[in-house]
C-alpha cells in the first residue's frame, strides 16, 4: 500500500478545483486586463522615446508585468485560502478521508499551475519587443518565481489565517527577496558606521535574513530580453534555487498545518 | 483586552496540536530544506557585476509620479542608494572613479526634493569632498557653497567645513577666504555660532591681509554681536595684536593661533 498513490486522485482534485476557482473567479480576465494595461503603458512610453523605443517598451513592460503577476497571484492565493478557512470549507474537506498533506500539496499544485498560466499570459506581449528564445528564458524564470511566491502565500495564509496580515507578510517577503543584495551591500559598505555594534548587529541580522530568503533578484531580469545567453547561463542556478526553496516553503506550510487545531 | 484575544491567538499559537503529530518525513524535509537553503546561500555569493554607470537623476516631476506623491521618502532613499552606489553588489568603486558631475546632479536633486535634509551636504563635504583629487574636491566644495546660498542659516556648517578643507587640504587660502566671507555675509541667524562668522578674519590674517582683518574684527566687536565677555576679551586681544604690528611678529601670531 502506497499512501501517496492512494491519495493522488484526491490531491489532484484539490489542485484542479483551486485552478477552476481561479478561472471562474475572473482572475483570468483580470490577468489579461492587467497585461493589456501594461502593453498600453509601454506603447505610450515608446511613443515618447526618441531612440531605443523597443528596449524602453520591453524593459518597462517586463518590470511592470513581473510585479503585477506576483501581486495578482499572491492576492488570489491568500484571498482563496482565507475565504475557505472562514467558510469552514477547509474543515469540510478535511472531514473526508484526505490527509492534510494532500490538501497542502493539492492546493500548491493548483496554484503552481495558475502561476505558470499567469507567467505565460504576462510573457506573451514581450514577444512584440524581444526574440522568442530570450522571452522563453524570461518566461520560464517568471513562472518559477511566481510558483515560489504562490507557495509563500500558501504558507502564510495557512499559518496566519488572516488575509491582511498574510498579504503584508508575503509582500515583505517578495520585496526583501528582490532587494536583499542591495541591503547587504549597504551593510558591508565602508561608508557606513562599520565599527558601531548596532551596525554590526544589523548587518549580521540582515545576513541571516538574506540566507533564509530565495535570491529572487536573479530571476526574470528585464536585461535578459536582449541578452539571451546570460539568461540561459543563469538558468541552472535559478532552477537549483527553486528546487531548494519550494520544498522549504512546502514543508514549512505542512509543519504548521499538521500542528493546527482545526 | 478581550477583543484583542482573537488577534493575539495568531501569535501565541495556543490552539496548536502536539509537535509529535507532525509526520516525521515533513519535519525531516523542513530541516533538510533549511540546511540546503542556508548552504546554498552561503556557497552562492551574489554575482560580481561590472560597475554600472551612475545614471542622471530623474526629474522632480518624475519623482513625484513614481514615488506616488512622496518625494521626501524618495529623497531619503536616494541618499542611501547614492551612498551605496560605490558598493555595487560584488564590487567596490573608489571615489576617484565616480562621475562627479552625476553625483552632483543627484545631490542637487535630493536637496531640491528635501530642502531641509542635511544628508546630501554632509555627503558632498565629508564623503565625496574627502577624495584625494583636488579637482573633484573643488567641485564638491563649490556645490556646497551654491547650496549654502540657497539656505544659509541652515547649511552654514557645511560651508564652514568647506572652508576648512580649502584651507588645510587644498591649501588654497583664497578659496577658504571666499567661503568664509560668504559665511559672514549670508549666515545671519543667531543660531550660527560666532566662530563661523569670525573665520574670515583669521583666514585673512593668515593671508597677510591685516588691514581687512582689522576692519572686520573691529566691525564685529562694534556690532554688539559678541555678547560673551570671554569671547569679547579674546577678540579684543587679537585686534590689539593686529593693530600693534601689522605684518610683524604679533600679526603672524594671530594667524598661527587660528
Amino acid at each position: 500500500m502506497n499512501p501517496f498513490r492512494d491519495h493522488l486522485p484526491g490531491t489532484w482534485t484539490i489542485a484542479r478545483f483551486a485552478l477552476i476557482e481561479a478561472l471562474r473567479g475572473k482572475l483570468a480576465l483580470a490577468v489579461v486586463a492587467v497585461a493589456l494595461l501594461g502593453l498600453g503603458l509601454s506603447a505610450f512610453l515608446g511613443e515618447m522615446a526618441i531612440t531605443e523605443s523597443t528596449r524602453i517598451q520591453g524593459s518597462v513592460l517586463a518590470a511592470f508585468n513581473r510585479i503585477a503577476a506576483a501581486l495578482m497571484v499572491v492576492s488570489f492565493v491568500i484571498a482563496g485560502l482565507t475565504r475557505e478557512q472562514a467558510d469552514k470549507g477547509l474543515e469540510m474537506l478535511l472531514s473526508q478521508a484526505i490527509p492534510r498533506a494532500s490538501y497542502v500539496i493539492g492546493k500548491l499544485t493548483g496554484y503552481a499551475l495558475l502561476a505558470w498560466l499567469t507567467a505565460a499570459v504576462f510573457s506573451a506581449p514581450l514577444l512584440l519587443y524581444a526574440p522568442p528564445l530570450n522571452v522563453a528564458a524570461w518566461s520560464l524564470s517568471l513562472a518559477l518565481e511566481l510558483t515560489l511566491v504562490a507557495a509563500a502565500a500558501l504558507a502564510c495564509a495557512l499559518v496566519l489565517g488572516q488575509s491582511a496580515l498574510s498579504l503584508l507578510m508575503v509582500v515583505a517577503f517578495y520585496v526583501l527577496s528582490r532587494i536583499m543584495p542591495s541591503i547587504l551591500a549597504i551593510t558591508a559598505s565602508p561608508v557606513g558606521p562599520i565599527d558601531s555594534p548596532g551596525f554590526r548587529v544589523m548587518g549580521w541580522v540582515m545576513g541571516c535574513i538574506g540566507a533564509l530568503l530565495p535570491g529572487l533578484d536573479r530571476f526574470a531580469s528585464a536585461v535578459w530580453l536582449w541578452d539571451g545567453a546570460a539568461a540561459w547561463a543563469q538558468m541552472p542556478a535559478i532552477l537549483l534555487q527553486f528546487v531548494i526553496y519550494l520544498p522549504l516553503l512546502c514543508s514549512a506550510a505542512l509543519f504548521d498545518f499538521y500542528r493546527k487545531n482545526l | 483586552m478581550k477583543r484583542l484575544l482573537p488577534i493575539l491567538r495568531v501569535a501565541t499559537y495556543r490552539d496548536q496540536r502536539r509537535i509529535s503529530l507532525v509526520p516525521l518525513p515533513v519535519a525531516l524535509l523542513l530541516a533538510c530544506a533549511l540546511v540546503w537553503q542556508t548552504i546554498w546561500a552561503a556557497m552562492n555569493p551574489h554575482p560580481a557585476q561590472a560597475a554600472s554607470d551612475l545614471a542622471l537623476p530623474p526629474s522632480a516631476a518624475s519623482v513625484q509620479i513614481f514615488s506616488l506623491g512622496e518625494p521626501l521618502a524618495w529623497a531619503k532613499m536616494a541618499n542611501l542608494s547614492l551612498q551605496a552606489y560605490d558598493n555595487q553588489p560584488g564590487i567596490s568603486l573608489p571615489f576617484k572613479r565616480l562621475d562627479y558631475s552625476r553625483i552632483e546632479a543627484w545631490l542637487a536633486r535630493i536637496l531640491e526634493l528635501d530642502p531641509d535634509g542635511q544628508y546630501p551636504l554632509l555627503a558632498a563635504s565629508r564623503l565625496y569632498g574627502a577624495v584625494d583629487d583636488p579637482a573633484r574636491q573643488r567641485r564638491m566644495l563649490d556645490f556646497v557653497q551654491r547650496q549654502f546660498l540657497l539656505d544659509p542659516n541652515r547649511r552654514w556648517q557645511w560651508l564652514a567645513h568647506a572652508a576648512f578643507i580649502a584651507r588645510h587640504q587644498l591649501r588654497d587660502l583664497h578659496l577658504a577666504v571666499r567661503y568664509a566671507e560668504s559665511l559672514r555675509l549670508h549666515a545671519k541667524s543667531p543660531r550660527v555660532p560666532s566662530w563661523a562668522r569670525q573665520m574670515e578674519i583669521f583666514l585673512r590674517a593668515d593671508m597677510n591681509e591685516y588691514e581687512t582683518a582689522k576692519l572686520l574684527l573691529g566691525a564685529l566687536l562694534a556690532s554688539g554681536e559678541v555678547t560673551d565677555p570671554s569671547e569679547y576679551r579674546f577678540l579684543s586681544g587679537r585686534l590689539a595684536d593686529l593693530e600693534e604690528a601689522p605684518g610683524g611678529a604679533n600679526a603672524a601670531r594671530v594667524g598661527r593661533k587660528n
